[in-house]
């Protein structure tokens, strides 16, 4: 019972405690730049989460093998390569896709959420709590990306999924599909995922107990012991 | 001696595994190229004669001019009775993220529309509404070089530029003005 309950929280760890883009501030350049509106949040959010669980997997695969000096060339030629891959298959099976995700797919391969699960989880597990991670991660980073899509739209362009809704009854304010929009909203979004967070402030804001990707960190543990001894003396 | 011996050990075998999967990698992306160059083409043609087909409809669509690096630049469209029905023009203007192709269709000196035909640089949302149908059906009618205007009604040979895109903008609306030229220079 208690394994089960260790793999459903590696799931949904990314989906809100650990959300890559709100509270690990990961993969903010494609969260920025894309989400002008909820559909292309959506699709790149989905095409992240597919190449996410591909090259993490395969990282999984290989974890026992990479020498640890040269894990990150490793790590980017895989994502790289995975990367490139899916395009080819996208623009020659699902030309339609293809249009609407065109810029996107490119993205993906610097997207630092990749990189970030590959050295944090991936390359430490085994293949089946690393298809939950990246799952979870996946949704996770999908729906920051599909809210601040939602927001951005509705505000700058009023519509939603592409439906007008209020564009024709007040002008809608253009700056919010704009950069600096995204920069606002995002920041909104984060102060309020930080509001939701119900740890104390003193628990927060000090040291390794503050980041939220301290669960899978393995300097935690002699962190903590550190500070405990610091508090005693 | 042995210390030195475990480490060149260590840094070929390093290197060894490295190589390794490059290799796998740049073979996956190869093998996978190979599979899906023939459709990726196959899929790019059948756009292009979709978007020809919107832009003026006709029986046969011949090459008529190429550019310098060999491609087709200029179609004609014919029916089968031998009337010229238009010209269609292939021209790019600088996008903001690489070159944005452009197809004009040019009937007696007249643009009948425009079809993007790759704009894959340009920002979702933003820049790609170029592709939207509204800001192309300005093109209709042009039959001078068109000029961009940024506030106000846009009038005979105008285009009113979309905001936040101005750069994607010019860049249909420079391809057009190179399309009514090498018009110019065919008849």
């Amino acid at each position: 019972m208690e394994k089960k309950n260790g793999l459903w929280s590696i799931f949904t760890r990314g989906i809100v405690k650990e959300n890559p883009v709100l509270r690990l501030i990961l993969g903010i350049c494609p969260a920025l730049a894309v989400t002008t509106s909820a559909m292309n949040g959506l699709g790149m959010g989905v095409a992240t989460t597919l190449v996410l669980m591909g090259s993490t997997i395969a990282i999984s695969l290989m974890r026992n093998a990479i020498p640890d000096r040269v894990r990150i060339p490793v790590f980017i030629v895989t994502i790289a390569g995975f990367t490139t891959v899916v395009q080819f298959l996208i623009q020659a099976f699902a030309p339609a896709l293809n249009a609407a995700l065109g810029i996107f797919l490119p993205l993906i391969a610097v997207n630092c959420v990749l990189f970030a699960r590959a050295e944090m989880f991936a390359v430490k597990n085994k293949v089946f709590p690393t298809i939950l991670d990246a799952l979870g991660m996946g949704i996770g980073f999908t729906a920051a990306l599909t809210m601040l899509g939602s927001i951005r739209e509705f505000l700058g362009a009023g519509s939603l999924f592409d439906i007008p809704l209020t564009a024709h009854l007040i002008d809608p304010m253009l700056i919010m599909i704009l950069p600096p929009g995204g920069f606002f909203i995002f920041g909104l979004l984060v102060a309020l995922s930080n509001k939701l967070d119900k740890r104390p402030q003193s628990e927060r804001s000090s040291g390794c107990a503050g980041c939220p990707s301290r669960v899978t960190c393995k300097n935690f543990e002699t962190a903590k012991e550190t500070a405990a001894e610091e508090v005693k003396a | 001696m042995e210390n030195l011996k475990q480490q060149w050990k260590s840094i070929l075998g390093t290197t060894a595994f490295l190589l390794a999967v490059c290799a796998v990698v740049t073979l996956a992306v190869a093998g996978t190229y190979v599979g899906t160059a023939d459709r990726i083409a196959e899929q790019e043609r059948i756009m292009l004669a979709a978007s020809m087909g919107r832009l003026i409809e006709a029986d046969q669509y011949d090459v008529v001019l190429y550019d310098a690096m060999g491609a087709p630049k200029v179609y004609r469209a014919t029916m089968d009775d031998g009337t010229v029905r238009g010209h269609l023009i292939l021209t790019g203007g600088r996008g903001y993220g690489g070159t944005v192709y452009v197809m004009t269709g040019i009937t007696d000196g007249v643009v009948v529309g425009v079809e993007i035909i790759n704009a894959a640089g340009e920002t979702p949302g933003l820049g790609l509404n170029i592709q939207d149908a509204s800001f192309r059906a300005q093109f209709a009618g042009v039959d001078g070089s068109p000029e961009l205007i940024r506030s106000g009604v846009a009038g005979h040979n105008q285009i009113q530029s979309l905001a936040g895109a101005t750069v994607s903008v010019y860049a249909v609306v420079l391809a057009v003005r190179d399309a009514l030229v090498v018009y110019a220079e065919l008849s």
